[in-house]
């Protein structure tokens, strides 16, 4: 058969067309997905805006900057001035997670999924402190040894013996809070649950057997209320699209050392 | 409290009676304020029996008496197996007890008031704690929990489970 060059040329303008056509609606979707730098949650990468960690006896607010590179927060961990000893939020013992209490001066370092890091320097952790973190400034850090270390370390959302998480939403918002929610003497399997206290639309989850859930809220601020069998409601007005660890206050073993099982 | 010695021991068996091991054991189960040794007992065997109860709170006192199981069972006896708090924590750390035993106010859970188990007191009574109750929409209603001592499940709603309800892990 015989092609004249004027089918060729058809042919070509078509699969062209086709070819703009196709990409067309791909492009205006990323387009879409970026418009908000603050709130992004892309792929499985985490862009926390706020990160509170909240003991008993302390609290700290972390105001986490935009990242260029979009890679994601792996982790938020602390350096030991003293001895240079890298200290999680949490330590796990026997597969269940506890959280690791922390007194004295250390650096803080917020660390992204590329290596590249935040360093907040002499932080003084200490009791019945508010103590607010503004990170939005820190110089970028480029990936170093000392980062590629630290992302061998448990991220901040990994599990436990890569045992599945069983959550109960399925998350579509952007304004997805992760956290985990334990108790101060001991973890607290999958008995505490988080809620968002308003009068209507209340919206609740429950935590994973280590502690971890992901709530979604739908506005940009939201009153939290935290509770677990055995523990008081607490409660936490945080940002959208924010970290959380909370540490759940326990009767003090001084007020109670006196009681004594009955019958 | 005079120190028993063994030379006093030794005086004891001269002029009392022996009690063969076999019947001592059978005599072994009657330890009052045994709430917290049936929790364990339960957690650890299944078992809540008295006896089986009383075998683990015997075994830790003679432990805490270094040994001496005559004076540990006089003690139990006498004075009851009741725990103080901190003592029921400290077991429940060390035996791997964690978030599984309550204490809680029985004056203060309905399911013991309006089921005729008043006598239960109102000091802390152990119980365990079985699992979340979530409604259909996923929403924590309460916790299930099992009384061992009465061998009673029943649920508690989330205002009994409060810390200020006086409802609260030993560990």
């Amino acid at each position: 058969m015989k092609i004249s060059f004027f089918n060729i040329r058809t042919i070509i303008t078509t699969w062209f067309f086709v070819i703009v056509l196709y990409c067309l609606p791909l492009h205006a979707s990323i387009s879409v997905k970026y418009s908000d730098e603050k709130s992004i949650n892309c792929n499985d990468k985490w862009h926390p805006t706020t990160f509170y960690v909240v003991y008993p006896d302390m609290s700290l607010t972390f105001n986490l900057p935009y990242e260029r590179d979009l890679s994601g927060v792996a982790n938020l961990f602390f350096k030991d001035k003293i001895t240079g000893t890298i200290h999680l939020l949490d330590t796990i013992k026997n597969n269940e997670r506890y959280h690791n209490k922390l007194l004295g001066t250390y650096d803080a370092i917020l660390l992204y999924n590329n290596g590249k890091y935040l360093e907040y320097k002499n932080v003084v952790l200490k009791k019945d402190e508010d103590i607010k973190i503004d990170m939005e400034n820190l110089k970028t850090q480029p990936r170093c040894s000392n980062s590629e270390y630290w992302l061998s370390l448990r991220s901040f959302t990994d599990g436990v013996e890569n045992k599945e998480r069983i959550l109960k939403n399925n998350l579509d918002s952007k304004k997805t809070i992760r956290g985990y929610i334990l108790i101060e003497d001991g973890f607290a399997a999958d008995f505490p649950f988080v809620r968002i206290k308003r009068d209507k639309d209340k919206r609740e989850t429950n935590c994973s057997f280590d502690g971890y859930f992901e709530i979604d809220i739908d506005e940009p601020a939201a009153t939290l209320e935290f509770f677990c069998i055995g523990h008081n409601f607490e409660q936490l007005t945080v940002k959208e699209n924010s970290g959380i660890f909370y540490v759940l206050d326990s009767p003090d073993p001084e007020e109670t050392k006196n009681v004594t099982t009955g019958r | 409290m005079k120190k028993l010695t063994k030379k006093s021991l030794d005086e004891l068996a001269s002029t009392m009676s022996i009690i063969p091991k076999s019947e001592l054991n059978s005599m072994i189960g009657m330890y009052g304020s045994d709430c917290f040794w049936r929790c364990v007992s339960y957690l650890n065997t299944g078992a809540i029996t008295e006896s089986a109860a009383a075998s683990y709170a015997l075994d830790y006192w003679t432990s805490q008496m270094g040994g001496a199981s005559i004076s540990a069972d006089y003690m139990l006896s006498t004075y009851g197996a009741g725990m103080s708090y901190s003592d029921a924590r400290s077991y429940a750390q060390t035996h791997g007890l964690q978030r599984q035993i309550i204490f809680v106010d029985p004056s203060k859970i309905s399911y013991y008031q309006s089921n005729g188990y008043s006598s239960v007191g109102s000091a802390g009574h152990a119980i365990v704690v079985s699992s979340a109750i979530r409604n259909s929409n996923g929403d924590t209603t309460g916790y299930n929990v099992y009384d061992p001592q009465n061998n009673l499940s029943f649920t508690i709603g989330l205002s009994e489970s409060g810390q200020n309800n006086g409802t609260h892990w030993v560990y």
